[in-house]
């Protein structure tokens, strides 16, 4: 299980949690995080709480802890949603610190280093003038790539192995096959791409987005963790409909689901609860993917009708 | 053993466990020797009665948002996190209680309370985390204890298990109780020195009609005081009066933007009831604070104005911990309490030890019931900022006690207060953990235990 490293790496590595020291030490360890946390919510485990995930940050960042499985599971066993925060009286930066320390840890969980082999060993012609990059293989990244007359690109952008604590070399390599293609446009979905995409000249599908057809009721399912702009735009697109809105997380980002399955159920039940019986709109391919095994649901891109 | 006794998959021994249940909300960490998470009353009366038999320290444990270091394991042992034991068993209105399990979430059983229109006051500024088992442990309490009281008001009953393995049916399910020794009262406050709560009965009251509050601001702390002191004495009891002083407001504009009036202190008065009367009673507070030389007073009884005017308190603590460049706020005598009146001398005696250590110090609480918070602001990974703030500590603590107050008024004793508790009730808080617990296994170390310094055990490296 033990990633292989050289003393150069290390260094990097010890830096990296080292630049949250004082954010950690400002934590006051009041536990408020914890009625926000999902999986703390499932587990009622001190380790599984963000304030478990950042002593325990703490404790290997001064050395007073030493890596093993159990501290792998525990800083994994997030989901990044970013709750947390949104109810930390210290706006302590949980998911910040949270990603430092995975980042700094030298062993994989099982799930992770094959999902990691997975998303490298991906490869599909980079090609034609516009990129749609979608992480998922479902046949709406087709439809919607002849609707764009774009060519897709199933592999997405790679954010789920930074989200890992990985350095993103996938990403890194995309960027280059689609300089070397020539590529003019590249229209990506999940907000987390954005950052890699930054040098190129790269649209949010959202941004494409005209209008939505819907008829009735739904709930429309928006992590927390995306970021501002994005929950605008989706927002806009529902206004003056009959829509409620969810942050919570349904656990459906891939190394979360697959390292964790049964929380992620919990947490996509818990979702599928907190739609009240309306049919849910995902904002995610990965949330879609995972919540359709549970309920009743549609993804933002089925319903969208597309500028021009 | 233990693992014969309740079961595997109750037993957390993998490390990860072991050291983030090592910490509360104190400044303070050491590492369990092992977690075990009961379900049952059952499951605490067979680990009691191994811990007693083998002598190992047992620190039961809520939500660990303790602040002085209750539920910190300073001697190994066993840590016993209740939060699974959270069922809300009973809700009784006719009969004015609910029985719950210990691990019940404060807020969760108010939430279930509100559907009947009842609700259990204490209000602890944890409420939305803390448990009812650590309430009852701490006697904790919030702002709304001047009309209120604490949590050892609402307890009726509780059902316990003590060493060396037995349970207890103590106090009542009625309102009223003269029939012998109130027990149930003694685990109040008792920081699970002396046994583990698994049931506890709890007195619920009505919900208020309606709330207003008022904020008035003041150009001197006396005059801030004199407020309090009239509200008081005309007999208005509000239902919170807080107290914020300069370099709390300082903190909060700097941080919030929300343009608290940059004055020497600021008053926050809340008052609940019958919409007619507290119309009436926020009028009449506003009229009193102007007589007492407010420099401003506002008031509302809209409930979005309302949470702006408390943003500004709620928004203390955070603001106090990124107000000092490397310094951050540590819980350090940051809990006495004062008769009322000496309010403005408390403040302004804390003030003048700030400058004379220059540690900034911020003070805050409920005025109207003279529990004050004073937030102190260290840079916690030198020891020497650490030496210099518990002789700062015991001054402060001198001038608590020359005021004629108290250690702490609503969270507790732990490691972090324990040198300044009054030292006559020591001897006889001793013979009765002596007497209940024999072998000394219930969170061992502890209140009138403690020797020494509070600066060891730091969670801080």
């Amino acid at each position: 299980m033990e990633r292989k490293h050289n003393n150069q790496f290390t260094l990097q590595v010890i830096k990296m949690l080292e630049k949250y020291h004082k954010e950690i030490l400002t934590c006051t360890g009041c536990a408020f995080c914890k009625k926000a946390c999902q999986v703390y919510f499932h587990t009622r485990k001190e380790k599984d709480s963000p304030k478990g995930r950042i002593m325990i940050s703490y404790g290997l960042l001064t050395g007073e802890l030493k890596e093993d499985a159990s501290i792998i599971e525990s800083l994994q066993k997030c989901a990044l949603c970013r709750l947390c925060e949104s109810v930390c009286p210290s706006m302590i930066k949980i998911t910040d610190i949270i990603r430092a320390a995975r980042h700094d840890l030298k062993g994989m969980l099982p799930e992770h280093e094959r999902i990691l082999r997975e998303i490298e060993a991906w490869d599909e012609p980079v090609e034609g003038e516009i990129l749609l990059v979608m992480n998922s293989r479902n046949e709406i990244v087709d439809e919607i790539a002849k609707k764009l007359h774009a060519t897709a690109w199933h592999g997405g952008c790679g954010a789920a192995i930074e989200r890992m604590g990985r350095e993103n070399k996938f990403a890194e390599k995309l960027i280059k096959k689609i300089k070397e293609a020539g590529i003019k446009q590249v229209i990506y979905y999940e907000p987390y791409c954005r950052k890699y995409f930054e040098d190129l000249n790269a649209v949010n599908i959202i941004d494409m987005i005209e209008d939505v057809e819907i008829n009735g009721s739904y709930a429309v399912h928006i992590p927390y963790d995306f970021d501002d702009e994005f929950v605008e735009k989706v927002k806009s697109l529902f206004k003056g409909k009959d829509v409620m809105y969810i942050h919570e997380c349904c656990g459906g980002r891939i190394e979360f689901r697959e390292a964790f399955p049964e929380e992620a159920e919990k947490m996509a039940n818990d979702v599928i609860q907190k739609s009240k019986g309306r049919k849910i709109i995902t904002t995610s391919l990965e949330c879609y993917e995972h919540l359709k095994k549970y309920g009743n649901v549609v993804d933002l891109l089925h319903i969208a009708k597309f500028k021009g | 053993m233990l693992e014969d006794a309740i079961g595997k998959e109750k037993i957390l021994a993998d490390k990860a466990s072991l050291y983030s249940y090592g910490f509360d909300a104190s400044i303070h960490h050491a590492m369990p020797s092992v977690v075990v998470t009961p379900k049952s009353e059952e499951d605490v009366i067979e680990i009691i009665k191994i811990a007693h038999e083998n002598a190992i320290p047992v620190i039961a444990r809520g939500a660990g948002t303790a602040l002085s270091g209750q539920a910190v394991p300073i001697k190994g042992g066993i840590i016993l996190d209740m939060a699974a034991m959270n069922k809300i068993k009973e809700i009784k209105i006719e009969n004015f209680y609910c029985k719950v399990e210990p691990g019940v979430v404060y807020g969760e059983l108010n939430k279930q309370l509100a559907k009947y229109g009842f609700f259990f006051p204490p209000s602890p500024g944890s409420g939305d985390v803390c448990t009812i088992g650590g309430m009852i442990a701490t006697n904790a309490s919030g702002m709304r204890a001047i009309k209120y009281g604490a949590t050892r008001d609402y307890v009726l009953g509780l059902r316990a298990v003590f060493p060396p393995g037995k349970a207890y049916a103590l106090g009542s399910s009625t309102l009223k109780n003269s029939s012998g020794y109130q027990i149930e009262r003694l685990l109040v406050g008792s920081e699970g020195t002396l046994g583990v709560i698994t049931e506890a009965t709890i007195k619920i009251i009505p919900l208020p009609e309606k709330r207003g509050v008022a904020l008035a601001s003041f150009d001197s702390l006396h005059d801030a005081g004199k407020g309090v002191a009239n509200i008081i004495a005309a007999g208005i009891i509000p239902s919170a009066l807080e107290i914020m002083d300069k370099v709390c407001i300082q903190a909060v504009n700097k941080s919030m933007n929300i343009g608290l009036p940059d004055v020497e202190a600021i008053l926050i008065i809340e008052k609940d009831g019958k919409e007619e009367e507290i119309k009436k009673d926020i009028e009449r507070i506003a009229e009193i604070c102007r007589k007492s030389n407010a420099k401003d007073v506002v008031f509302t009884f809209d409930e979005k104005e309302m949470a702006n005017l408390w943003k500004g308190r709620k928004g203390v603590l955070p603001s106090l911990s990124r107000y000092g460049g490397n310094k951050i706020s540590v819980s350090l005598a940051d809990d006495m309490a004062v008769p009322i009146s000496k309010i403005p001398d408390a403040v302004k005696a804390f003030q003048e030890l700030s400058r004379k250590y220059g540690i900034l110090i911020g003070t805050y609480g409920h005025a109207g019931d003279g529990n004050l918070h004073t937030k102190i602001l260290i840079d916690p990974t030198s020891e020497e900022e650490w030496k210099k703030a518990e002789k700062l500590v015991d001054e402060i603590y001198k001038v608590v006690y020359e005021l004629g107050g108290i250690v702490s008024g609503e969270h507790g004793i732990g490691i972090s207060k324990a040198p300044w508790m009054v030292k006559e009730n020591i001897e006889l808080m001793e013979k009765i953990k002596a007497a209940i617990d024999p072998k000394n296994i219930m969170n061992p170390g502890k209140m009138m235990q403690w020797k020494g310094s509070i600066i060891t055990n730091l969670r801080y490296r």
